[in-house]
């Protein structure tokens, strides 16, 4: 990475963010306390959510893989906010129409978020911002989906998998569920979709 | 109210509707108040009242 044309502080910021060491893999991972505090308590939001069963793969099925992704997050004044893992499904593993059908999921159009901005501008009105965690872990999945036991972990006996029932990060047909799951509490709140951007939703 | 897969803003002439479908939420997710816009989608929001 080049920081030539940068401002100075920007420079600085660059170099701070390369100084913070993050690891490759899962085992290098677990050697350092702080991560595989991170990994627990990332297991304990899987668990929580009973994100899987237990089950012996049965011949002819086959698994989707999985890996962890750890990152640093930081505050505003780019102090550590917390080291963070996250367990996701290697969704390019999986095939279609066996793991998966359809993925389109829409996102805000850029035009309709400055329309609603302008909007409050003009007419004054309050602007508030949400947002939902571990959103994608919510969604029950249809399809039957197996998975290998996370790296770091162990399974008691042998062809022991992971059988998914709620959706997790990475797999292909996540953000779509999510967004239905989504748009259908919108409408049970009264609200209606709006025709030209599905995002939005008026009441 | 506008969404972008799991963040977002929602505008309204009074607080009580705000505050009606933030509990609405918080029935069905597990929501986090993020308050008053200051960021979405690369642009920063700034008011002058």
């Amino acid at each position: 990475m080049t920081t030539r044309g940068l401002s100075d502080p920007l420079i600085d910021f660059a170099h701070r963010l390369s100084s913070y060491h993050i690891p490759c893999g899962v085992y290098e991972a677990l050697a350092d306390k702080k991560w595989s505090l991170a990994i627990q308590e990332e297991m304990e939001v899987l668990n929580q959510n009973k994100t899987w069963n237990l089950v012996l793969l049965l011949n002819g099925k086959k698994t989707v893989g999985c890996k962890w992704v750890f990152s640093i997050k930081h505050k505003v004044d780019d102090s550590i906010e917390r080291y963070k893992a996250r367990l996701v499904a290697n969704g390019y593993t999986q095939t279609y129409r066996i793991d998966y059908q359809e993925t389109f999921s829409p996102v805000a159009k850029l035009n309709t978020v400055r329309v609603l901005l302008s909007l409050a501008a003009n007419l004054d009105w309050l602007l508030h911002q949400f947002d939902v965690k571990n959103a994608f872990l919510h969604k029950d999945i249809k399809k039957e989906v197996y998975m290998d036991i996370p790296p770091g972990y162990m399974s008691s006996s042998p062809g022991i998998v992971c059988r998914l029932q709620r959706s997790l990060y990475g797999l292909k047909q996540l953000p779509r569920a999510w967004f239905g799951h989504f748009s259908m509490a919108m409408r049970k709140y009264g609200f209606q979709q709006s025709n030209s951007d599905y995002t939005l939703f008026l009441k | 109210m506008i969404i972008y897969v799991d963040d977002m803003i929602i505008t309204r002439d009074d607080t009580k509707e705000i505050c009606k479908l933030q509990k609405q939420l918080a029935m069905d997710f597990e929501m986090k108040n993020m308050g008053g816009l200051k960021y979405f989608l690369g642009i920063e929001v700034a008011r002058s009242r």
